[in-house]
């Protein structure tokens, strides 16, 4: 936010302005009344301890993050490209493994992935989309360039927090938007309804959409609510729906209604105990047959897992090249592959430079920071991968940019660091990427970790028009 | 609508209902017991409080004698208690959360409110002053039923919180009934002041004291007040109004343009006629208590009914 000299930057100049005019206590005031107002709209997440679960919002920072035109221009052909990429990848792979046999990727890291999915080999999905709805997080380094920090295929969570951190922003601190020209999220909802419609099975005019949630106790049930509320369809649990001949219904009061397409927020092995989890009862017994038989679409597309594995994200640049025979709009963060010998050696001997990652974890979870650890947490952690190699990759530390995040325990705004969670949607025919997305800042001074589950926070966040 | 939905939304509006008609039950007992006209004032009216919260077993598990503020306790905060004030709030508010997708924010966020303000108070205030805590229990009752009344939809999700609504107000007018009518035979030989004094606070504690006062301003006897809550068909505090009200709300849900013999809007619509032409002496003759236990006997399977037509599979 602050140019070379200290001063703010020319596009925050007048919100920082806006926020120095405000006495400390003025500025309390808002941040309490605007911690009720997302109270009261049940904005809320779960922590289970003990006897009871506990409701706690999800920290928001009332001072903006602003993108300026030029920079999100990039941001979103970046987004674009690489989504397609992704997208042929995942077909490819269902199918001829060109790229596979043109030996750009091992075979081994993608046909022993634990998220390659038996199931889909040969299957054509709807529209022939697999990634419909995604979440790539985007950092920028201390160079002033945007990188990818990892591709979230499966089902990204965190729209819901942009588009109701951006409601309560409109009514906490009404008069800063005069002076902006923000771009509107808002539209969301309608958007992924029309992207849901675009991959309809064929044949079917006036698809029934629903959003199929784990149900109450998810982490992310309010986000659920959120989308199926304003697309106007039905949020429906496994037990709503049960499979006849091939299709799909849902259990309305006046009878078995034909669901066409699932926007399903569970898990791709709870989604059919007939084919994955016997135990699961959250998805729908016979639902994969109905989807093979071409009679249901689902989104996003079982079996994407594959493609957001984090040693598969080492490749996506070669992916971009070799599928659309462009280069790379956004930065890649250097990876190092452990299961590749060379990688692996060098990881070994610079473990202290380095982020190390479990490739298929989410949430922050299983992350090791060379800098920050000791040489004991280090020489047990170099043990968990010379026990699992294809488990872990290693990037060099990235400095997220930081921004002034208001901190209750000081009463003051001080440096953090943040990311930015982008959402696109993919469809037939149908591209759109949210103008802002989710920017999570990471509250713990020092701390590089954003995600909510451990102390993280978020921003409206602004792209300019 | 989703089967599941429709049956979180129809115990939504019974639990919403449960809320107030409770609250309200123990803020008169609890107010009117400072000036009976009686002795053992203070025992009575804790037992007819413990009546209609109908689980005495519960209280005397976890106390041995009968005590103002234990009743009171059990009666509105607590958590383990399936039939207190706060457990209903609860579960209206779980109901509304899994329908969250369907109710209005106004409707959610009203609920969802008042569900943080009790949670959040504390019963050593309570105890200071009771009538704060009751009165704004009473006041968030209103201001949801406006909402449900003048803001949402009339459409099907209204249709069955309302039928949840209107199905547990009968219920819990047959039992509030029946919970006075113990209270006078407890009283064993009252004097006319006392047996009046009761049926008063009947009126009272199902808010239709200003309803009786503009139709009659003469003194209230039992004829009277069974005449306004059960069989009045302009009272929204009377069985026989809720119950029309059920049976129009049931012939909106269904998809039928005919009722079918044996369908639950048929059903509904002889119950609501049976009370339309029912007398006050009628009830007299089959006995006050036999006939309200008949009625809260025939509502329950109405419930059932509607349960077995639109939320089972």
């Amino acid at each position: 936010m602050f140019n070379r000299t200290g001063k703010p930057k020319k596009h925050y100049q007048k919100v920082a302005n806006f926020f120095s005019k405000m006495s400390k206590d003025e500025f309390l005031e808002l941040n309490n009344h605007t911690k009720i107002s997302f109270m009261y709209q049940g904005v809320t997440f779960t922590v289970y301890s003990e006897k009871e679960g506990i409701e706690r919002i999800f920290p928001f920072d009332l001072f903006p993050r602003i993108i300026t035109q030029r920079e999100w221009e990039k941001i979103e052909r970046g987004l674009v490209q690489r989504i397609t990429a992704l997208n042929l990848f995942l077909h490819d792979i269902y199918h001829d493994k060109k790229i596979l046999k043109d030996r750009v990727i091992p075979y081994d890291l993608v046909l022993e992935s634990p998220h390659y999915n038996k199931e889909m080999i040969n299957l054509e999905p709807p529209g022939g989309v697999y990634t419909h709805v995604s979440g790539i997080d985007i950092i920028r380094h201390k160079d002033g360039e945007f990188y990818v920090l990892e591709d979230n295929l499966r089902s990204p969570s965190g729209v819901s927090y942009v588009l109701s951190n951006r409601s309560t922003m409109k009514k906490v601190l009404p008069n800063i938007f005069f002076h902006y020209e923000v771009s509107s999220v808002s539209d969301y909802p309608q958007q992924l309804l029309a992207m849901l419609k675009s991959v309809a099975p064929e044949g079917v005019d006036e698809p029934t959409c629903v959003v199929l949630t784990p149900g109450i106790y998810n982490s992310a049930y309010y986000e659920h609510t959120f989308l199926a509320h304003n697309m106007g369809v039905e949020l429906v649990e496994g037990r709503d729906m049960f499979v006849d001949n091939n299709f799909v219904y849902m259990k309305t009061i006046y009878g078995p209604q034909k669901v066409d397409v699932i926007y399903r927020r569970v898990d791709d092995s709870f989604l059919d105990p007939l084919v994955f989890k016997p135990e699961s009862l959250l998805g729908v017994p016979g639902i994969m047959a109905a989807y093979r038989a071409g009679n249901v679409t689902i989104v996003n597309a079982p079996g994407t897992g594959v493609a957001d594995d984090k040693a598969i994200y080492a490749y996506v640049p070669q992916m971009i090249r070799y599928y659309l025979k462009e280069e790379p709009v956004l930065n890649n963060v250097p990876t190092y592959i452990c299961d590749i010998e060379e990688d692996f050696n060098y990881v070994m001997d610079n473990m202290e430079k380095l982020v190390i990652k479990p490739v298929d974890e989410s949430g922050g979870y299983g992350i090791l920071i060379g800098a920050m650890a000791t040489k004991e947490e280090i020489e047990t952690y170099k043990n968990k991968i010379r026990r699992n190699r294809r488990k872990y990759i290693a990037q060099p530390i990235m400095t997220l940019s930081t921004h002034p995040t208001f901190i209750e325990e000081s009463g003051k705004f001080e440096p953090r660091h943040i990311d930015l969670r982008t959402f696109l949607l993919y469809g037939k025919d149908f591209k759109y990427p949210l103008k802002g997305g989710l920017t999570r800042v990471a509250l713990k001074k020092g701390s590089l970790i954003v995600n909510s589950s451990q102390g993280g926070g978020s921003k409206d966040t602004w792209v300019m028009e | 609508m989703l089967s599941r939905i429709a049956n979180n939304l129809f115990w939504l509006g019974r639990y919403l209902e449960r809320v107030e008609d409770t609250t309200r039950f123990v803020e008169v007992q609890y107010y009117s017991a400072l000036d009976a006209p009686f002795i053992q004032k203070k025992e009575l009216t804790l037992n007819s409080i413990l009546s209609i919260l109908g689980n005495s077993d519960y209280y005397f598990q976890k106390y041995e004698t009968l005590s103002e503020d234990d009743v009171l306790y059990t009666a509105i905060f607590d958590r383990d208690n399936p039939t207190s004030v706060f457990y209903s709030l609860s579960m209206a508010r779980e109901n509304a959360r899994t329908t969250r997708d369907i109710l209005a924010e106004h409707l959610w966020e009203s609920i969802n409110r008042f569900y943080h303000y009790l949670k959040n108070y504390r019963f050593n205030r309570f105890q200071k002053n009771p009538f704060d805590l009751l009165d704004t229990v009473i006041d968030n009752c209103f201001i949801i039923n406006g909402i449900i009344d003048r803001i949402i939809m009339k459409d099907i999700g209204w249709a069955f919180i309302k039928l949840g609504i209107d199905i547990e107000k009968a219920a819990q007018l047959s039992r509030i009934i029946l919970a006075k009518i113990q209270d006078i035979e407890n009283m064993k030989n009252p004097t006319e002041i006392a047996e009046r004094f009761q049926w008063n606070k009947l009126l009272e504690s199902t808010a239709a004291e200003d309803i009786k006062s503009t139709l009659d301003p003469k003194a209230t006897d039992k004829e009277k007040v069974l005449e306004i809550l059960i069989l009045n068909p302009k009272s929204p505090r009377s069985i026989s109004y809720n119950l029309q009200s059920i049976y129009n709300l049931l012939v909106l849900v269904s998809l039928d343009k005919e009722e079918k013999a044996g369908s639950v809007e048929f059903e509904a619509g002889k119950l609501a006629s049976r009370f339309r032409y029912t007398t006050v002496e009628d009830i007299i003759n089959v006995g006050e208590k036999e006939f309200c236990l008949r009625t809260l006997n025939d509502i329950y399977s109405l419930a059932t009914l509607i349960e077995k037509r639109y939320f089972v599979y």
